[in-house]
């Protein structure tokens, strides 16, 4: 693997856990009363962002080396399906991330200031963050399992 | 960033999830539609990811367009949770689907 690869790996890993993280906190935040709304938006947009920035980094490195380099050692070891379900699923799963991401920017800036008197908005809300939370640990436990199933 | 947008997102974001789901499971069962996305796009992956951003930026306009802002607020909520449930449902389907592939096909 280049070092080019190796960097673009690392920020797929770095950037997609910050981003798990903000949405965590934009969860939390969720949870709270009063909101504190400015912190929430600004968590979310970030989120986005970073969620977006790993899909690019994490797709370059799967698109041009995973597929020949990777998949092949692990298919041929004793973890197969490592590769079979596991990266497959999460590759899969992966893309959902960002465009929930975006729903959940896009409905804390609509309602900005006004979401605590939405109670049933916010309650969905939560509900959809919590999920991407949850999403997120899934996918990064995977991403954990794979990398083993390669040495 | 208006209600009307953030209602138009939602619905935008259940096709994408939608679409992510079905267009996974297809071109894993019509080897065509695999060999098509990766002459389109380089690699299958990629050309699910450009499709899926596109329609979704499709249907934000489409709907955004249609959208009345007072029924928009009105159907937020409900539009959240069916997005929660379709991507329970589609993370569910997904996983499943690939253990069925590589044990049973």
């Amino acid at each position: 693997m280049t070092d080019f690869l190796k960097f673009l790996l690392t920020a797929h890993i770095f950037l997609g856990v910050t981003g798990i993280i903000l949405f965590y906190v934009v969860w939390m935040g969720l949870l709270k009363s009063p909101l504190a709304e400015r912190k929430l938006r600004l968590s979310a947009l970030w989120g986005v962002i970073l969620f977006v920035l790993s899909w690019l980094t994490g797709g370059y490195y799967y698109a041009t080396y995973y597929g020949k380099a990777v998949k092949p050692v692990i298919k041929a070891g004793p973890f197969p399906w490592a590769h079979s379900v596991i990266m497959e699923a999460k590759e899969h799963a992966f893309l959902y991330l960002s465009f929930l991401a975006i729903v959940i920017c896009a409905v804390l800036y609509a309602y900005r200031e006004n979401l605590e008197s939405r109670p049933e908005i916010k309650t969905a809300l939560t509900w959809l963050t919590g999920l991407v939370f949850f999403l997120g640990i899934i996918i990064t436990l995977s991403g954990v399992v794979i990398s083993g199933a390669v040495r | 960033m208006t209600i009307k947008s953030s209602f138009a997102v939602s619905v935008a974001g259940i096709c994408t999830v939608v679409f992510i789901t079905l267009i996974t499971v297809l071109a894993d069962l019509v080897p065509a539609l695999k060999d098509w996305l990766k002459s389109a796009f380089t690699h299958h992956w990629i050309g699910k990811g450009v499709l899926a951003a596109g329609l979704f930026a499709l249907f934000y306009l489409l709907v955004y367009g249609s959208a009345k802002p007072e029924k928009a607020d009105h159907l937020l909520a409900p539009l959240l949770r069916a997005l929660v449930w379709l991507t329970i449902l589609g993370t569910a389907i997904l996983f499943l689907f690939f253990i069925w592939e590589a044990y049973w096909k």
